[in-house]
């Protein structure tokens, strides 16, 4: 493993808020850390990246112990929720920043940092003041700025959380893209599940300060091994004895004497989602648009599959 | 509406609050005991505002609202200021009563018409050297002029202690001396001014030229040559010599000198101002203070043994000052050429 | 509902024209009467007045200019060592430098020529010199220290408002504390350097006391303004002086008002929980700044300790002993005085901050222009020395049409304007706080003006208003300048009466009438802030909810 975190311990004054933590991530690869806000995974970054004091446990990267490195003493850097550009410097002191630590000529730094906003795609912004930047063209600044120092292993805080919509999908995507191309080593913290599955090769789901599950996005969703993981990873219909049944798992369809009722219809463009009252419960259906919506208080047929929760 | 009746009572409240601190003062301690029998005048409800160089005079002002229900206020204040203000503020008199501070600043006033006339029935007990011809002005005591020395600095100099006015120009005595700006310190202008009357216009300009050469700068308050040399910054300070002085020379550890060659003087004024709506409380204040046990208190609060000069017969303090001693000054010129000779002494001292 | 709308709007226009004119009348022409006496009335010229004593200006500025970059070295130094210490030790050394807000400059004199004068126990027992302290070197010294705790706090609340996560951004670089200090810390906080450098500036130009005590032979515009006054009354001479003062100190504020709005607009990024401090102890800054900051607090421990030895003592042949003499002695100087400076503080420190925050919402909330230009004039009494106010005020005011010296209102009115400059100042940092929708969102629910004030304006400021009255409270009650020439028997202060003492050299009452604003001032604080943080918890979400955008 190339970081590899050991029985992670963090208390304030009595209360834990990180219980033993253990993971490990691979050289290369995105390991992306999931939950709802207040599970500690911010906690978490600050124990990687060195802000805050670890109470036990060690965290170890490239076979090297930094748990008692000061943060700037670890090869780790972090691109922050806030962006945190130097707003007293422009787009290429930004990013020249931190090669200021690194043994490296002036000239060097420079061509490195044009290089850097070249594959950023942002040339012609050299000189610009922070201030005058969009949004996303800070969040590209941001990145740079972390990565241009070549760290062994980059943490990002929820960035893409202030973007627009659309934005954030083309984030994610450069993101992606930079990270083959640079070799890097990520971890990356959110709470939003789509960014999760789109940008991690594993995914750690966390909830109340401790690891939940461990997994691909696809293996978090096809077997979740909790009841946690389970409500938070996607919708779900969950059945008395504890099985559950996926949206996208109940096919209806149109007929008078079928044993459902439409309640409710809910377009959402390529997909609809319907509320039935199938044997006196409501279940969440999800169906792509291809045919012509169903009216409330349609009957229909259903048709379904149950899946088993793996409880350890 | 509620609120504009919410803020209105704001303002109501704080425009009160106003009020009761500007008027605060004549209500909230009204003397209303002094229903003596002995009392000549009633001033029940009335206020004297007097100016004064100090506020120890308040154990006077006390006996004096007991005695007649007037209630004073007391603001200390140099006489320049005093002159400044009214001066700048034509509008109204600066109180009712000035009490105190260098006789050239109430010759002054006296000329540019800011003092009220008063002959108390009791003022021919003062002598007439010591009051208004005109009756604008009287004394109320003298301030005399000495210094300070300093014996363990002299000691560690290896120098005597001096003894008179002339050995100030001895050179040996160099950059140990301190004295305040005749400008700012009315006291030091009658040194000045009362050794030139003694020695004569160029004696007097040539001692002090030496005087100046022995002095680093000068003082920029009264009080300076005191403490400075009290904490041994100098060995000799010119001072006015009252039981202040002599009681700041038991806490530090200093001896007052009274100079055996001339002692310069100065009468402490006392008048009503022009137009003074406490006018006739002022006046009355001027007929208690200079009944004699009155004066005998005066006399103590001063720390002066010089009132019984302005009024003979008064027993007063004795701090071993000999009448014989005071120069003969010419008060007629002490206001008139207060400018010509400080201007004299400015370009004299130059930058100090 | 119309006769609502109606009252409002007459409220509107009311309190708009109350304001005004008052600004108008209480700063604008008090000024104006005496720069008119200054150069219109019969006497010397300004010209001739300045080429003659050029010597004046030219110390002045000097010494302005040295104890402006040595005092703002000072704080530089004291605010560095807060990032390097905990919390607990942050709020201890805040109250301590807020305490020595009320420096009355004898004090830190006294102390000094008692260690380094002629005779010091440092320089002449300790090192067998003998140095002379008096001279520019010692106001230099005395006004240097006298304001770095103000310029330290500036800062200090500058430091607090620094995003922490660009702090951190810096260190994951790879940035150890000197560097982020040199490259993040100094650099974000440098137009607040700008701000308290003028701000010291403008101090020392105006400081007519240190001079005085400590000068020597060495002249300085505002003290020989103040001595034109007090021992010539010439009044002429001292506008002028005082004309000439206002040059560099109005060229001084043109910059300020550049610095201050940058200071301001720079707090535009996004925020969040993180903290940055304390930093690694390490470094060039850590062993700089604390050396410093040590030095500072020793130097200050030692003024206000020999304040409290000098309340509680006497002297006896040279030898301090406890006693309680001192502050019988001062009853006869107070009378009705503490009374009366604690009224008048608190009419200052609430008037003051209404018609400051009533100003700000106009120049600010509505954006009028002209409330734009009163607020400008409301900052003149912050650039201009107190004493110039003050002979504004007597000059103004003992004429037709409006008579008013003599009486106690006009050193009340005078203690209120005077503070507004400082008042819209925090009133507009308050007020940006408050998001602008909130004041639609009253006009769309059928809200009017006066709804506006009540129910948003106010009740989001609360806190920002408690602070700007307690400054407001804490500047009147050690105020001296702008009132030293405007008060008559019977309304005196306490300041004034701790001026007069120490003139008279009593030192020990000085002393206790120091301790009693210190005290005084410390009471009202702990009243503000306990009150804030009482109902803190209710406002947190305002603040919160700016944070999270």
């Amino acid at each position: 493993m190339f970081l590899e975190v050991k029985n992670l311990t963090k208390k304030y004054s009595s209360k834990t808020v990180l219980h033993s933590l253990s993971f490990g991530v691979d050289q290369n690869k995105i390991l992306v850390v999931l939950g709802p806000s207040g599970c500690g995974k911010s906690t978490l970054l600050s124990c990687l990246n060195g802000f805050i004091t670890v109470d036990e446990g060690a965290v170890l990267l490239d076979g090297k112990d930094i748990t008692k490195l000061a943060p700037e003493e670890r090869d780790i850097t972090t691109v922050f929720q806030s962006y945190s550009l130097f707003p007293h410097m422009n787009v290429m002191q930004n990013l020249m920043y931190g090669l200021k630590f690194k043994k490296m000529s002036r000239n060097d730094a420079r061509k490195k940092t044009l290089k850097m906003l070249h594959l950023l795609q942002m040339d012609e912004f050299a000189n610009t003041k922070i201030q005058d930047l969009s949004g996303g063209q800070q969040q590209r600044i941001a990145l740079g700025r972390s990565l241009i120092v070549e760290p062994k292993l980059l943490l990002l805080d929820e960035p893409f959380s202030n973007l627009d919509e659309k934005l954030r999908l083309t984030m994610r995507h450069e993101l992606r893209q930079i990270q083959k191309e640079l070799n890097m080593t990520m971890v990356f913290v959110t709470h939003d599940q789509q960014e999760a599955f789109s940008i991690g090769d594993q995914i750690l789901v966390m909830d109340q300060g401790q690891i939940q599950q461990i997994d691909t996005g696809q293996g978090l969703y096809s077997t979740p091994k909790n009841h946690f993981v389970l409500k938070f990873i996607g919708d779900s219909n969950l059945l008395d004895n504890g099985d559950y049944i996926r949206p996208e798992d109940i096919v209806i369809t149109d007929d008078p004497n079928g044993d459902g009722v439409i309640e409710q219809m809910d377009f959402q463009g390529s997909t609809i989602n319907y509320l039935i009252n199938y044997n006196k419960h409501v279940f969440h259906v999800t169906c792509l648009n291809r045919m012509e919506p169903l009216r409330v208080g349609t009957r229909v047929d259903v048709q379904y599959k149950v899946s088993k929760l793996e409880e350890r | 509406m509620k609120t504009i009746k919410r803020l209105g009572l704001l303002f109501v409240f704080l425009l009160g609050l106003v009020l009761v601190t500007a008027c605060g003062n004549n209500s909230s301690k009204s003397s209303s005991k002094s229903s003596d029998t002995k009392t000549t005048k009633e001033f029940k409800g009335q206020t004297m505002n007097v100016v004064a160089t100090s506020d120890a005079y308040q154990p006077l002002f006390d006996k004096f609202s007991k005695q007649t229900g007037a209630k004073v206020k007391v603001l200390s204040m140099s006489s320049g200021e005093v002159l400044a203000r009214m001066k700048a503020d034509k509008s109204k008199p600066m109180a009712d009563l000035w009490f105190g501070g260098g006789l050239d600043a109430f010759m002054q006033a006296k000329t540019d018409h800011q003092l009220e006339k008063y002959q108390s029935n009791s003022i021919d007990k003062i002598s007439t050297k010591y009051r208004d011809k005109d009756g604008y002005w009287l004394s109320k005591g003298l301030t005399v002029g000495g210094f300070v020395v300093n014996k363990k600095v002299l000691k560690e100099k290896g120098l005597p202690v001096p003894k008179t006015w002339d050995d100030l120009a001895k050179s040996e005595y160099k950059g140990e001396i301190i004295m305040s700006d005749p400008s700012v310190s009315g006291t030091m202008y009658a040194i000045v001014k009362g050794i030139i009357d003694k020695k004569g216009e160029k004696a007097g300009w040539d001692y002090w030229n030496k005087v100046n050469d022995n002095i680093t700068f000068y003082g920029k308050r009264g009080k300076d040559p005191q403490e400075k040399t009290a904490s041994g910054e100098f060995g000799i300070g010119v001072i006015p010599v009252d039981k202040m002085a002599f009681d700041a020379a038991k806490k530090d550890d200093l001896k007052v000198i009274y100079p055996s060659d001339g002692i310069p003087w100065v009468p402490e004024g006392v008048a009503v101002f022009k137009n003074a709506p406490g006018k006739k409380v002022a006046e009355a204040f001027i007929d208690f203070m200079l009944e004699p046990r009155n004066m005998k208190e005066l006399a103590k609060l001063d720390g002066k043994d010089t009132d019984q000069i302005i009024m003979p017969g008064i027993k007063g303090l004795d701090l071993g000052l000999n009448k014989k001693d005071l120069i003969k000054e010419n008060l007629s010129n002490f206001g008139s050429d207060r400018t010509s000779i400080l201007n004299k002494w400015s370009d004299m001292v130059g930058d100090k | 509902m119309g006769k609502n709308h109606l009252g409002s709007k007459i409220t509107n226009w009311f309190v708009y024209i109350v304001i005004s004119l008052s600004i108008l009348l209480f700063i604008f022409y008090p000024y104006l009467s005496i720069f008119v006496q200054a150069l219109h009335e019969p006497g010397e010229t300004f010209n001739n007045f300045f080429m003659q004593n050029i010597d004046l200006t030219k110390n002045s500025l000097f010494v302005a200019i040295i104890t402006m970059v040595l005092s703002v070295f000072l704080a530089v130094s004291v605010t560095l060592c807060f990032v390097f210490i905990s919390k607990k030790w942050q709020s201890i050394l805040r109250v301590f430098l807020l305490i020595t807000m009320v420096s009355p400059p004898f004090v830190t004199s006294l102390a000094y020529i008692t260690l380094f004068g002629r005779r010091g126990m440092i320089t002449h027992d300790l090192l067998q010199m003998t140095i002379d302290p008096y001279g520019p070197q010692g106001i230099i010294l005395m006004q240097t220290l006298s304001f770095a705790s103000l310029n330290a706090l500036v800062l200090i609340g500058l430091l607090k408002q620094l995003e922490p996560s660009l702090i951190n951004s810096a260190r994951s670089l790879g940035a150890r504390t000197d560097a982020v200090i040199k490259d993040i810390i100094l650099p974000l906080l440098k137009p607040g350097l700008i701000v308290v450098a003028l701000i010291s500036f403008i101090r020392s130009l105006a400081d007519f006391q240190t001079p005085t005590i400590i000068g020597g032979s060495f002249k300085m515009l505002a003290s020989e303004g103040y001595f034109a006054v007090i021992s010539m009354g010439d009044i002429h001479k001292a506008a002028l002086i005082n004309l000439t003062l206002a040059i560099p100190a109005l060229i001084g504020f043109f910059l300020y008002i550049k610095y201050d709005r940058e200071m301001s607009v720079q707090h535009h990024g996004l925020s969040s929980n993180m903290k940055a401090f304390p930093l690694p102890k390490k470094g060039f800054f850590f062993v700089g700044s604390v050396i410093l900051s040590v030095i500072f607090y020793l130097a200050l421990l030692l003024q206000y300790g020999s304040i409290v030895m000098n309340a509680f003592s006497v002297k006896v042949m040279g030898n301090y002993r406890f006693s309680l003499q001192p502050i019988i002695d001062s009853q006869i100087y107070l009378n009705d005085t503490i009374t009366r400076t604690i009224l008048y503080s608190l009419v200052a420190g609430l008037l003051g901050s209404l018609i400051s925050f009533l100003i700000i919402y106009y120049s600010k909330v509505r954006n009028d222009r002209f409330m734009k230009f009163i607020e400008m004039v409301g900052t003149f009494p912050y650039i201009l020395p107190g004493t110039f106010f003050g002979l504004g005020y007597l000059y103004a005011f003992s004429k037709p049409p409006l008579i008013m010296t003599g009486t106690s209102i006009i050193v009340i009115i005078n203690v209120i304007f005077k503070q507004v400059a400082f008042a819209t100042k925090a009133a507009k940092a308050s007020v940006s706080q408050i998001e602008p929708t909130y004041f639609k969102t009253v006009h769309d629910l059928g809200g009017t003006v006066v709804n506006e004030w009540k129910d948003v304006f106010f009740p989001m400021t609360k806190q920002g208003f408690a602070i700007t009255f307690l400054n407001g409270f804490i500047s009147t009650m050690t105020t001296i300048g702008s009132i030293i020439f405007l008060v008559h028997p019977g309304q005196n202060m306490m300041t004034l009466v701790m001026f007069d003492v120490v003139q008279r050299g009593e030192y020990q009452v000085a002393a206790v009438i120091a301790c009693m604003i210190i005290l005084i001032c410390l009471v009202m604080s702990g009243i503000v802030f306990g009150l804030i943080s009482l109902s803190g918890k209710d406002w947190g979400y305002v603040f919160r909810s700016k944070k999270s955008h």
